[in-house]
């Protein structure tokens, strides 16, 4: 996997408000099939990151290329039809809709059929939504929502929730998906199921970054891990190297007692 | 009861005009909150965009219709441009937008005005006004082309918005455009096409009115009345309500005026009392957001 | 191509009244040759498409005039003034006309803004002429040079109440629209309908913005009265009445007010309105009416409706008078005007002719008439007089 070309590569990316300086110079790629965690304490600049890279903020400087095609600076709707989707840390369902509506609209950047031709109900444009129907359904069993496929997403529970929102940011048929701590406010059995989850993604081809505070949930699962502090990356390897850097352990696994500890 | 009967067929017609107003406000409404209180003028101005064209430069109906109705498109679509849009982006208020589109209201009414004046111009409906009987309900060809054409419309926006994905999407802008957008649904675009939809089914109710009484400037605040009317009695969260609410602002109009002995002039008073109670009561509309399942 | 019709047709009249207008202006060169007079008209208000075909008449009058060799040897020149149909531009557009050295005012907007410029004609005494029909015009002020051409409002009511005993009706609907005028007809013409021995059974409104008239129309068929009375005053809703007339099947005559004669609805309700009868103030079977509509042929190459004969008998009851003081002093002027008795106009029922001796309101009050829709056009006299 690591032999191969970086599917996004960061370089000096960069994020100021006003005066602070949240992200700084930050480069890092990451790889088709690869979980990437990015981890630091609070403050480090990671859901900055991600909303850089999303598209949600605009960069102060740097650059983002996507197989070597610069996107840093599009806005969001384009940056998720080239195949950067998102999940957030606060579940975003779509009220009012089911399930399954749900992970369809999140195949919408997905829809070839011209809106005239849709509008015309073509047998093609009818045969694509069946298509899209389709997918969503095998993403719902995925992901291990089939029983609440029809349901309202109200009525989902917070676990089911992350699920719904993996279900859907993976209809887009992204080829990086960015969690943005999903592991948060899980229950340690829904945690091991997110992970098998991610997992299953990864080996789809489709590269995952992580910001991950759980580092119960993210070392196992993470191939290789960032670490930022004060909006500079400080580590940049496998787990392995990670746990047992000083910087790393200095700056911010050391709060918790070393990594590994029970928290 | 042939009276009734007739009476019900020309009432269902009139409330389909309500209906398709109430769903031009409606389609634009839900994906951007902005009530637009120019649907009326858009209705007025496709009766007229529909006289342009048949009255004056005598194309056949079925190229009349379609071609008042993509012009109307045309006009929505560069309204959310030049005016809503900018504002928009520049981060305005949520009230800015409504009153920019009050403004275009003015703009609309001032220009259709200097252009045609405050004349009455005639509209020819396609299959004239001849009785037609279809069982025991006799009407105009007028009405029953309204209603089929009516029908037809919220057939195919409720299978967009129920069975396609672009229809959900809408759907997801108007529930949370961060999520939406963060998905890849191209705002603007969603956006655009709420306008440039919006404008062309209030085009249809004005061109299918046209031909009853007659094409004029004035039509434009009734219009901007009963939709907005029969928008808050069927509700603003479904499609269905728009229909259903102007069918039941029409027959609580022609109703009354037929068979309560008040005063014919007292009858006014039938839409601002129903608007004024559903606003009291069900303030929601009568169709509450669809329930999944 | 009906375009190409419609804008050939549109910019024959554009030339049609610039025509008139060089007519008018040619004698301008030198003012103090010219006599001048001032019109106030509503070119942008909401009563212009009244006003327009009105000052088409008068612009008609001025150029056939001119053309004949003037009046008193000098040419008639124009000074018009838009109003807006707003009084208080009416009243100073009045003022404007007055320093501009103009020797009589005619009033071409709403009666509303002729009463207002009143007050301004009253302070020099200034010939002010209108054809507007309010009864009131002569009455809130004792504006002694202020003259009323055409019918009065309750002329035109006592005519058609006349028709209506003519032919022996007991009941009758009634239906109007929400508009102040709509309902201030329908209150006279249940006055006059009651004074008359009808009983109005039926009261209908067809308010502004409807899709229908077919429920107050229902009630009407259900009442089975003699006739119908159209009171509204609005196109759209007195096109839904016609509509929901024919849908219905109803045979009962329609008798309408003036508000029948705009030609708008020989277009909006084609073909509806066959054996419809209004008021009218043009008979077109009278000669004054004739040499007016000849004249109206020549220029505009189609046959005018009553409208421009209003603004035809403005600036003719001004020439007359001109021509029998034999001076521009505003006071010979007035008196004149006062005078002028036995001259018949364009309007009027056949045989009558304005009379000035006795009021400053001269219309005849048996020169209104009733007039029937025929070939879905204004078709012969079929009443006049009040009698």
């Amino acid at each position: 996997m690591t032999g191969e070309q970086p599917l996004i590569e960061v370089r000096g990316l960069t994020k100021r408000f006003g005066g602070l300086t949240a992200v700084d110079g930050l480069d890092f790629e990451i790889r088709p099939g690869e979980v990437l965690g990015l981890i630091g304490p609070n403050g480090a600049g990671k859901s900055t990151t991600f909303n850089v890279i999303s598209g949600t903020y605009q960069a102060s400087a740097g650059s983002m290329r996507l197989d070597g095609e610069e996107i840093l600076g599009l806005p969001p709707h384009r940056i998720a039809a080239r195949g950067i989707m998102r999940t957030f840390q606060h579940n975003m369902p779509f009220e009012g809709m089911s399930v399954a509506e749900n992970v369809m609209v999140g195949a919408q950047t997905t829809v070839r059929s011209t809106l005239g031709r849709i509008l015309l109900g073509t047998a093609a444009a009818r045969a694509e939504e069946q298509a899209i129907r389709a997918r969503a359904d095998e993403l719902i069993d995925f992901v291990g929502l089939s029983e609440e496929r029809d349901a309202e997403v109200t009525s989902l529970s917070f676990g089911q929730g992350r699920l719904l929102e993996t279900a859907r940011a993976l209809a887009g048929e992204p080829r990086i998906i960015l969690f943005d701590e999903p592991a948060a406010g899980l229950t340690p059995s829904e945690c091991d199921r997110l992970g098998v989850i991610i997992r299953g993604i990864a080996e789809r081809g489709i590269a995952v970054l992580l910001i991950e505070h759980d580092m119960r949930f993210l070392l196992p699962l993470a191939d290789r891990v960032i670490v930022l502090n004060f909006g500079q990356k400080i580590a940049d390897g496998t787990p392995d190297t990670i746990r047992t850097d000083p910087a790393v352990v200095d700056a911010y696994l050391g709060e918790a007692g070393g990594v590994g500890a029970d928290a | 009861m042939s009276d009734l009967l007739e009476l019900l067929v020309s009432a269902t017609a009139s409330g389909c005009v309500y209906g398709l107003v109430a769903l031009a406000y409606l389609l634009v409404l839900r994906p951007t909150g902005v009530v637009n209180f120019a649907s009326g003028e858009w209705a007025m101005m496709g009766a007229f965009a529909a006289y342009v064209l048949a009255g004056m430069l005598e194309v056949p109906t079925v190229v009349a219709i379609p071609g008042a109705v993509l012009v109307l498109a045309v006009i929505g679509w560069a309204t959310e441009w030049f005016t809503v849009r900018p504002l928009v982006e520049r981060g305005a208020g949520h009230l800015a937008p409504i009153l920019a589109l009050l403004g275009m209201l003015v703009i609309y009414h001032q220009a259709t005005l200097l252009v045609f004046g405050g004349e009455n111009y005639p509209l020819d409906g396609p299959f004239g006004f001849n009785r037609v009987e279809l069982g025991p309900f006799a009407g105009t060809s007028q009405s029953f082309f309204i209603i089929v054409m009516t029908a037809v419309i919220f057939v195919a926006v409720w299978l967009f918005f129920e069975r396609t994905v672009w229809g959900k999407s809408f759907e997801a802008v108007a529930i949370n455009r961060r999520a939406a957008a963060l998905m890849g649904i191209n705002l603007r675009l969603v956006t655009a096409l709420s306008f440039a939809g919006g404008a062309a089914v209030a085009a249809m109710a004005g061109l299918l009115d046209g031909p009853r009484g007659s094409v004029e400037v004035n039509a434009a605040l009734p219009f901007a009345v009963q939709g907005f009317s029969a928008l808050i009695i069927g509700g603003i969260n479904r499609v269905e309500g728009a229909i259903l609410g102007g069918i039941i602002l029409a027959f609580a109009e022609d109703l009354t005026r037929r068979y309560v002995p008040i005063p014919s002039g007292l009858a006014l008073g039938v839409t601002p009392v129903l608007l004024i109670a559903f606003l009291l009561v069900r303030p929601t509309g009568l169709l509450r957001a669809k329930e999944a399942g | 191509m009906g375009i190409a019709r419609t804008m050939i047709g549109a910019g024959l009249r554009v030339l049609g009244v610039a025509g008139l207008a060089t007519g008018v202006m040619a004698g301008a060169a030198n003012a103090a040759d010219t006599i001048k007079i001032g019109v106030i008209t509503d070119k942008t208000g909401n009563a212009r498409f009244y006003a327009e075909p009105v000052l088409q008449g008068i612009m008609l009058a001025t150029k056939i005039a001119n053309a004949n060799g003037g009046v008193l040897g000098k040419k008639i020149e124009l000074l018009i003034e838009d109003d807006s149909n707003k009084p208080d531009v009416s009243a100073s557009k009045a003022q404007k006309l007055i320093d501009a050295g103009v020797v009589a005012i005619i009033s071409n907007s709403s009666s509303t803004a002729t009463q207002q410029a009143q007050n301004t004609t009253i302070k020099t005494l200034i010939p002010q002429v209108t054809h507007n029909g309010s009864d009131t015009l002569t009455r809130k002020l004792d504006n002694k040079c202020f003259f009323q051409i055409g019918p009065l409002g309750s002329i035109q009511i006592r005519t058609l109440m006349a028709y209506a005993r003519s032919k022996k009706l007991k009941t009758a609907s009634l239906v109007t629209d929400n508009s102040a005028l709509g309902q201030i007809l329908a209150k006279y013409f249940k006055i006059g309908l009651e004074k008359s021995g009808v009983k109005v059974t039926v009261e209908e409104v067809i308010p502004a913005g409807s899709k229908s008239a077919l429920p107050q129309m229902q009630k009407v068929r259900a009442a089975k009265t003699d006739a119908i009375f159209v009171a509204g005053v609005l196109a759209r809703e007195n096109t839904l009445f016609f509509r929901a007339y024919r849908q219905l099947g109803l045979k009962q005559p329609i008798m309408g007010s003036f508000n029948l004669s705009i030609p708008t609805f020989l277009r909006t309700a084609k073909g509806l309105m066959e054996g419809v009868t209004f008021i009218d103030a043009m008979d077109p079977a009278k000669p004054e009416a004739q040499a007016f509509i000849a004249a109206y042929q020549k220029e505009f190459g189609k046959k005018p409706f009553s409208l421009p004969a209003y603004g035809w008998d403005d600036m003719n009851f001004l020439i007359q008078a001109i021509k029998r003081a034999g001076s521009t002093d505003k006071a010979k002027l007035c008196a004149a005007l006062q005078g002028s008795t036995g001259w018949a106009g364009a309007l009027g029922a056949k045989g009558t002719a304005y009379d000035f001796s006795k009021g400053r309101a001269g219309f005849n009050p048996q020169g209104a008439v009733v007039r029937v829709i025929k070939n879905n056009d204004h078709g012969p006299v079929v009443h006049s007089g009040t009698k």
